[in-house]
C-alpha cells in the first residue's frame, strides 16, 4: 500500500513513517493504522492451590499426658559432691602434682564460702589482695591494654593431624595421640554458615568471610558436634573444645563419646593457650583411659588431673599463670550413663528430647562467687547475678589455682535428649535448662546445626563473650540399652 | 603493576574498589565505586581484528557546508584507519545506503587501493531525503553480523532529529543493542540530544558529542577513529557476583560518562550478572555499584559483591577473568564509622544527580515550566560547586544567572544561545573523574570536539 502524505501546514510531501515535516518541522498527524497498542499479556492465571494451612498440624503443646517423666538418676552422690582433689601445682618451682586419680576426697570446699569472700580468684595465701581489682577475676570481657597477638597456631581442631611445628611451647604438647580416634573438623573448603563452597576466603553462596584460626571453629562427628565462636566483643577466642569418639569396634567401650569445653580466664595471660592445652589434654586422656577400660569416673578424674598439670605446666611463673575452666562429659552408650566433670563455671546440661525423656536439667554447679553466695543463702540468685562479682571464679585450672576440687557426677538419663557442654558465653543468655531446650527444639536430631544455632542465638543476644557449645545426642550413634527409642 | 612481558599481547586490567565497608547494625545497602583500568599493548597491523562503519547523515538538511565538512571528516576517519581493518561507509537518508563498497552489504579491508576508492566514494555523497537513524543502525548491525569477532565500532554523524516513530526507533535500538559500539556526533543545533543519548546508551558509546562548528568535524572524526584503533579487546563484561538473598540495586558507569547498566545484566554465571562494557583500549572507567544485602551479625564480614572483568569465552571456550575485586560489608555498632561516606561514592552520587538535574531543568525549560527549570538548574549549580565540576559550572553559567553557587540560587537567563543549551545537555553525562583511593577531583577525559 503506497500512501502519499503531505504536511497540513506547508503541503510539503512527507514520507510514510515520518513523524514531523522535513520542510517546516511541524509534527505530522498520526498515520492511520499506527502501531497497535500493546496488548497486555492476559493469559488467565491458573487457580493457585492454597498453600496455607495445608501442612501445619496442631502444634504439639498439650503434651501426651502419659506417666511421670523419668528423672535423672545420679549414679551416686549429688551432682556437686566434690569427688577428687586436684593439686594444681601451687608452687611454681615444683613439678606438677602427682596424678589425682587416687587422691583422697578433698575438703568440701565447693559447698563452703570461698576464703576471703569477695576476692575469688587468687584468694590463696600467696596472693596480694591489693594487686588485682575484683573485675580482673571475672571471665567477663576485660579490656586488656596489651592483648597478645594470636599465636600462629591453627585452631587445633580436635583430633586433626598435629601441626608440623606447634608454636605453643607446652612441655607435653602435643599430647601423645595414643590411638585416640581422630575427629574430622569441618571441611575448610565448605562455608562455616551455609552449604556453599569457599573460594578466596569467602563463601561463594552467602558471601561471608570464612573464619580463620580460632575465631570460629566447628567440630563435627557422627556422634557429637561442637561450635566455638569469638563472639562480638572479644578480639580473640579464648574458649576451646575437644571431642573424641571411641571407635565403634573398640572391644571395651565402643562408641563412647568424650568431650571437653574450656573457657580461658580472661584476666590471666595466654588464656587462649590455656584453654586449648587443657581441652586437648583432657579429651585425649579421657579417651585413652576409656579405651583402657577405665570407669568413666576414674577416667574423668585422671583426665582432669592431667589437664590441670598441663595448664600449670605452661605457666612462666605464679604471677603469670594461664588459667581456664574445665567441663567434660563421657557418654557411655553401653551403660547409658553420662559422666560429667568440671572446675569453674563452664556448664553441662541435659536437654530433654521429648515428653517421655528425663526433664531438662543443669548437671553442674558453678565454682563462682555468685553460686557460693546463693548456696550460703546470703543472696538470692537474682541478687547474686546482678553483682559485679557474679562471674568471679572461685576455682579454675592453672598454676596459681592452689589445690582445687574437681567435681564429678554421673547421671543416667532416659533419652532421647542431648548433653550440652557450654561456656558462659552461651548460658549467660540462657541460664535455665528448659530455656536452652526450648531455644533449639530437636537439638539431638541435628547436633551440628543445633550447635550453630546456639552460637547464633548468643551472637544475636549480644555475643559479649566467647561462645562454645558441644552437643552429644543421647542415645548416641551407638545407641544403648538404656536409651528408649522414641 | 605486575610485569607481564610474556603476555604482552593481552590487555591488562585492574580493579580498584573504593567504599566504606562498615554498615550500622541492621544496615543493608552497600555502595562502592569500582574503578577499572585497562592498559592495552600497542597493536600493529592486523594483530587485532577490527571493523569500522562510518555513518554519515546525507539528509537534505546537510546540503551545503555541513555536507562539505562531513565529507572532510569522513575522509579524515578513513585516512586514520589501520591497514587490514575492515571498513564500510553508510550514507544515511530516508533509507540507509551502502556508499562504500557501493551497493554491496559487506566489509572491505583497508589497503592503499580500497582507501583511495573510499575517498572517491565519499566525494560522491549527495544530500537528499530524511533522517532515519534506526534504518542506518539496522544496516550497520547487518554488516557487523557478517564478521564474527574483534572490535566492532561505528561512528554516526547527524545534523537533524530522527524522523522515525518512537516505537520503531526503540525497536531497532533493542535489536542492535550490544551488537557493536557506536559513538555519535551531532553537528549544528537542529538535532536532539535525546536521540543520540539513546543510541549512545544502547551501543555503549563514549557519550554523544556536539560539534558546533562543522569545521571541527575532521579533527573530531580522526580522534574517534584513532581511539577506535586503540581498542584492543571487545565485548568485555563486568561480572558482579552477589550473595544469596541480596539484590543489585544498580550498576552505573559513572566515569567518563554516566551510563545506566542496571537492566543490562545477563546471567551467565551462578549468582552473578554480566554487565556489558563494550571495547577497551588504554583507559579508566568507574562504576557505582549498589547492592542490598541481608543484614549480618556485628563483627561479621561479608563479600557483598565480587566484581570481575571477564572476557566471555565464545564457542565453548572458557571465560577469561582479567581482574577482580571485592565489595565488602561489615557491621559495626560504631555509628561514626558506619555512617562515614566514602568520598568517591559521594562524588559520583553528586555527579549522577548533577546530570539528572541538568536534564530535568533543561527539559522543563523547553516545556516552559520555569519553576521546575529554576529549581533543578539551581540544584545543578549547587552540585557542580560541591563536586568541584568547574566545566559544568561554566556551562551552567551560560543558561542561568548564578546568585549563590553554594545554595544554588539562580535566575533563568532569557535568550540563551541554542548551542550553549545543547552543549550543557550533551555534556551533562560527562563526569569529573576522581582517582581511586582519594576524593579529590581531577578533570577526566576532555569532551569531544
Amino acid at each position: 500500500m503506497t500512501t502519499v502524505r503531505t504536511c497540513p501546514a506547508c503541503s510539503d510531501r512527507a514520507a510514510a513513517g515520518d513523524v514531523f515535516c522535513e520542510g517546516c518541522g511541524r509534527p505530522l498527524p498520526e498515520r492511520e493504522g499506527g502501531a497497535p497498542a500493546e496488548r497486555p499479556d492476559n493469559v488467565p492465571t491458573a487457580p493457585q492451590q492454597s498453600m496455607s494451612g495445608a501442612t501445619r498440624g496442631p502444634v504439639g503443646g498439650g503434651g501426651a499426658g502419659g506417666g511421670p517423666r523419668p528423672g535423672l538418676v545420679p549414679a551416686d552422690g549429688g551432682p556437686t559432691a566434690p569427688q577428687v582433689s586436684l593439686n594444681g601445682a601451687t608452687r611454681a618451682t615444683r613439678a606438677p602434682a602427682p596424678g589425682a586419680g587416687t587422691a583422697p576426697p578433698a575438703a568440701p570446699a565447693a559447698d563452703a564460702p570461698p576464703a576471703g569472700g569477695g576476692r575469688p580468684r587468687g584468694g590463696g595465701p600467696e596472693a596480694d589482695p591489693g594487686r588485682h581489682g575484683a573485675d580482673s577475676f571475672t571471665t567477663q570481657p576485660i579490656r586488656r591494654d596489651s592483648l597478645r597477638p594470636l599465636t600462629a597456631a591453627p585452631p587445633a581442631p580436635a583430633g586433626a593431624p598435629a601441626p608440623a611445628a606447634p608454636p605453643a611451647p607446652a612441655p607435653d604438647w602435643p599430647p601423645p595421640a595414643v590411638g585416640s580416634s581422630p575427629v574430622q573438623s569441618t571441611n575448610p573448603e565448605m562455608c562455616a554458615w551455609c552449604p556453599g563452597r569457599v573460594g578466596d576466603g569467602y563463601c561463594e553462596k552467602c558471601g561471608f568471610l570464612q573464619p580463620t584460626g580460632r575465631d570460629h571453629v566447628e567440630v563435627r562427628t557422627d556422634a557429637a558436634a561442637g561450635v566455638s565462636d569469638r563472639g562480638l566483643r572479644h578480639r580473640r577466642n579464648e574458649d576451646a573444645m575437644a571431642i573424641r569418639v571411641v571407635a565403634a569396634d573398640d572391644p571395651r567401650a565402643p562408641g563412647t563419646v568424650c568431650a571437653v569445653v574450656c573457657d580461658g580466664v580472661s584476666s590471666s595471660p595466654r588464656s587462649d593457650e590455656a584453654s586449648r592445652v587443657t581441652a586437648e589434654t583432657g579429651a585425649t586422656v579421657l579417651a585413652e583411659q576409656i579405651r583402657r577400660g577405665a570407669d568413666p569416673r576414674e577416667a574423668t578424674a585422671a583426665a582432669m588431673t592431667r589437664a590441670a598439670e598441663a595448664v600449670a605446666g605452661i605457666a612462666e611463673s605464679l604471677d603469670s599463670a594461664p588459667a581456664c575452666t574445665f567441663v567434660s562429659a563421657v557418654v557411655d552408650p553401653a551403660a547409658g550413663t553420662v559422666t560429667v566433670g568440671w572446675v569453674g563455671d563452664s556448664r553441662a546440661y541435659w536437654l530433654s528430647g521429648g515428653p517421655r525423656s528425663s526433664a531438662s536439667a543443669l548437671l553442674t554447679r558453678d565454682d563462682s562467687w555468685s553460686e557460693a553466695m546463693v548456696q550460703m543463702g546470703a543472696l538470692s540468685r537474682e541478687e547474686a547475678m546482678r553483682s559485679a562479682n557474679a562471674h568471679a571464679l572461685i576455682a579454675w585450672m592453672g598454676a596459681d589455682s592452689g589445690e582445687i576440687d574437681a567435681h564429678i557426677t554421673t547421671v543416667t538419663p532416659t533419652g532421647p535428649g542431648t548433653v550440652l557442654l557450654c561456656s558462659d558465653g552461651l548460658w549467660n543468655y540462657y541460664p535455665e535448662a528448659q530455656s536452652l531446650t526450648d531455644a533449639v527444639p530437636g537439638a539431638g536430631a541435628r547436633p551440628h546445626e543445633a550447635a550453630r544455632t546456639y552460637i547464633s542465638l548468643a551472637l544475636r543476644a549480644g555475643g559479649k563473650d566467647n561462645i562454645t557449645a558441644v552437643l552429644i545426642p543421647v542415645p548416641t550413634e551407638q545407641g544403648g540399652p538404656r536409651a528408649e527409642q522414641d | 603493576m605486575p610485569n607481564r612481558t610474556d603476555r604482552s599481547a593481552e590487555p591488562e586490567f585492574r580493579i580498584d574498589v573504593d567504599q566504606n565497608r562498615f554498615l550500622p547494625i541492621g544496615g543493608r545497602e552497600v555502595h562502592a565505586v569500582v574503578s577499572v583500568t585497562s592498559r592495552s599493548p600497542v597493536l600493529v597491523g592486523s594483530s587485532v581484528r577490527a571493523s569500522e562503519v562510518i555513518i554519515v547523515d546525507t539528509s537534505g538538511s546537510m546540503y551545503g557546508e555541513k555536507l562539505h565538512e562531513a565529507k572532510r571528516a569522513a575522509r579524515a576517519a578513513v585516512e586514520t584507519l589501520r591497514e587490514g581493518v575492515r571498513f564500510a561507509l553508510i550514507s544515511g537518508g530516508s533509507k540507509a545506503r551502502m556508499a562504500f563498497p557501493e551497493g554491496e552489504r559487506r566489509f572491505v579491508e583497508v589497503d592503499a587501493v580500497t582507501r583511495a576508492e573510499a575517498l572517491d566514494a565519499i566525494g560522491g555523497l549527495r544530500a537528499d531525503g530524511g533522517t532515519r537513524m534506526g534504518a542506518w543502525l539496522s544496516l550497520a548491525a547487518e554488516l557487523f553480523a557478517t564478521v564474527d569477532d574483534g572490535i566492532k565500532h561505528a561512528i554516526l554523524l547527524t545534523d537533524g532529529r530522527n524522523n522515525e516513530v518512537a516505537e520503531e526507533f526503540e525497536r531497532v535500538l533493542r535489536q542492535v543493542t550490544g551488537r557493536f559500539v557506536c559513538d555519535c556526533r551531532g553537528v549544528g543545533t537542529d538535532w536532539r540530544v535525546d536521540d543520540l543519548r539513546r543510541i549512545d546508551s544502547a551501543l555503549l558509546g563514549g557519550g554523544p558529542g556536539l560539534v558546533a562548528d562543522p569545521a571541527d568535524l575532521a579533527a573530531d572524526f580522526r580522534a574517534m577513529a584513532q581511539a577506535s584503533m586503540g581498542k584492543a579487546v571487545a565485548d568485555v563484561v563486568l561480572r558482579l557476583w552477589t550473595p544469596q538473598n541480596s539484590v543489585v540495586r544498580y550498576v552505573k558507569q559513572v566515569s567518563p560518562t554516566v551510563q545506566e547498566l542496571t537492566h543490562r545484566a545477563v546471567a551467565r554465571a551462578p549468582q552473578a550478572g554480566d554487565y556489558p562494557t563494550g571495547s577497551w583500549g588504554t583507559e579508566n572507567r568507574d562504576y557505582h555499584v549498589c547492592v542490598e544485602v541481608p543484614a549480618g551479625d556485628p563483627g561479621r564480614q561479608l563479600r557483598a559483591g565480587w566484581v570481575r572483568v571477564v572476557l566471555p569465552g565464545t564457542g565453548g571456550a572458557e571465560d577469561q577473568v582479567l581482574a577482580s575485586g571485592n565489595i565488602l560489608a561489615e557491621w559495626t555498632a560504631d555509628e561514626a564509622t558506619a555512617t562515614r561516606i566514602n568520598p568517591r561514592v559521594a562524588h559520583y552520587t553528586g555527579q549522577v544527580e548533577l546530570a539528572q538535574a541538568i536534564q530535568d531543568g533543561l527539559a522543563a525549560r523547553r516545556d516552559g515550566d520555569e519553576n521546575t527549570a529554576t529549581t533543578r538548574l539551581g540544584r545543578a549549580v549547587a552540585l557542580a560547586e560541591e563536586t568541584g565540576d568547574t566545566e559544568t559550572a561554566r556551562l551552567l553559567g551560560k543558561v542561568v544567572e548564578v546568585l549563590d553557587p553554594v545554595t544554588g540560587a539562580v535566575r533563568l537567563k532569557p535568550g540563551v544561545d541554542k548551542v550553549d543549551e545543547m552543549t550543557l545537555d550533551t555534556n551533562s553525562t560527562r563526569t569529573v573523574r576522581t582517582r581511586p583511593g582519594d576524593g579529590t577531583g581531577t578533570h577526566g577525559a576532555p569532551g569531544p570536539g
